[in-house]
């Protein structure tokens, strides 16, 4: 009888074998009670799925879609490919391996048991001195290697954050209807949390950041605000969203954080990251990509080193 | 595009933001489509790795929108019995559907819903035919245990 033929009733049923092989099954099937069973319930499972018909999408899923569609890319916007936001965290990965090994060939070696070898004295000193360096390596590697960033030139897709912060951006002018004009950081926040959003904004009064309020620029499908700030005078748009319903929103890379920076042919720079399931773009004309715009948000006294390292480049 | 989403995703809002995306990608990446491969098979391609991406990083969320479990059915009183029915077996079919391992719902979606070949299916899913064939038998067949076994509880 040979062995049964549950894997093949599929593409027999479809006619999808090869003649020789259709016999196969057909011989099996005339003799195995078992396998003609199965074959019913699999030809039974074929006419039930038939009847998943092609299914249209809500209307407003397609009015989302189709005005997403219709939202021109800015040609001037400038971007990084995301492929190279993995290099530092290779980078650093490949230093690590390497101290690794560098700590491997520290070691004191023992000679095979027999041999005189083994019975000689071991200094441990070289594998203290390597310990130490391969750790002091591995934690300059992670902590101290600034984050490589380079430009080339790519259209953002229509409807990124970036278009939305953009537009922000560029309209400017006061928040009205139910946004909030404040310059009140918890109150600011408390409006995000309503919404599901939230921005890390320094609670600590500084002369020169100035908090003007914050605005709803939600679309079809992705719940947005944007934090409307200056920083000595100069304007400042945070614009943030669930990471879910942005299409584009760089991750977190290998080790590091990815942030894709794009410029504009009128001046304006853009910074976009996530974090924590949200997604959020910087707009401004400050600092080198605009780095100088975050200084206010981090309290951090080691990150704002990095990003005035990242400034200063 | 909506339909097979809507099977990858079990979930109608999910499916929406799916469709969604697979189109800003599609119009993103429509220069890097050499044409080794049916435009469709490329197509669903991107839309089982975009519902991927999106079941990777799912989150459970309440939507406003949900109707919470063990509401009572609208039923409209000028509705007909037969087409009570039908609504019914198709809740059911879709219901059964979800049950079924992702490893076998996708080609049995491919295959039933966006109508592609044995072949298509095996360069969407980056496995071979046999596998398809194979998990095609054993996603039917599990399809109609399913289904019948919701029959059985919807009667008694």
């Amino acid at each position: 009888m040979g062995r049964h033929v549950d894997r093949w009733m599929a593409g027999y049923l479809d006619n999808q074998l090869s003649p020789a092989e259709s016999d196969r099954i057909g011989r099996h099937l005339r003799g195995c009670t078992r396998c003609q069973g199965r074959l019913r319930e699999v030809a039974a499972g074929a006419e039930l799925a038939a009847r998943l018909d092609a299914v249209e999408p809500p209307a407003v899923t397609i009015a989302r879609i189709e005005a997403l569609l219709r939202t021109p890319p800015d040609p001037e916007m400038r971007s990084s490919p995301p492929s190279a936001w993995h290099l530092p965290g290779w980078s650093r990965l490949g230093l690590a391996g390497f101290w690794g090994s560098a700590w491997r060939l520290g070691r004191p070696r023992l000679g095979r048991p027999g041999s005189t070898g083994h019975l000689a004295p071991v200094s441990h000193w070289p594998r203290l001195v390597w310990s130490v360096a391969a750790l002091a390596g591995v934690v300059a590697a992670f902590w101290f290697w600034p984050a490589r960033v380079s430009f080339e030139p790519a259209s953002a897709p229509p409807g990124s954050l970036e278009q939305i912060a953009l537009a922000a951006f560029r309209r400017g002018g006061p928040p009205a209807g139910q946004d909030l004009e404040t310059d009140s950081p918890e109150a600011a926040r408390a409006w995000l949390r309503v919404r599901g959003l939230s921005a890390a904004l320094a609670t600590e009064r500084r002369a020169s950041f100035q908090l003007r309020g914050v605005t709803d620029v939600s679309r079809p499908g992705i719940t947005a605000a944007a934090v409307r700030y200056a920083i000595d005078g100069q304007e400042a748009v945070l614009v943030t969203a669930l990471a879910s319903q942005v299409t584009d929103a760089p991750r977190w890379g290998v080790l590091g954080k990815r942030v894709r920076f794009q410029s504009t042919a009128d001046g304006a720079k853009l910074l976009t990251w996530s974090n924590s399931g949200k997604a959020y773009t910087l707009v401004s004309r400050l600092g080198h990509r605009g780095e100088q715009a975050c200084l206010i948000c981090h309290t951090d006294a080691r990150r704002q080193r990095l990003i005035a390292r990242l400034a200063g480049q | 595009v909506y339909g097979v989403a809507l099977r990858l995703a079990r979930d109608e809002a999910e499916a929406a933001d799916v469709t969604q995306e697979v189109y800003l990608k599609v119009m993103r990446y429509l220069h890097q489509f050499a044409g080794h491969s049916r435009f469709t098979t490329w197509l669903y391609r991107i839309v089982v790795t975009t519902a991927s991406d999106r079941r990777q990083r799912w989150r459970p969320l309440l939507r406003l929108d949900e109707v919470p479990e063990g509401s009572p059915p609208v039923i409209q009183p000028a509705e007909q019995e037969s087409a009570l029915l039908e609504r019914e077996a198709a809740r059911r079919l879709q219901a059964a559907v979800a049950e079924l391992p992702r490893r076998l719902r996708l080609p049995l979606v491919l295959r039933y819903v966006a109508g592609s070949s044995y072949r298509e299916i095996s360069e969407a899913l980056a496995i071979s035919e046999g596998t398809v064939a194979s998990r095609l038998s054993r996603g039917q067949r599990r399809l109609a245990l399913a289904y019948r076994a919701a029959d059985g509880e919807d009667r008694q």
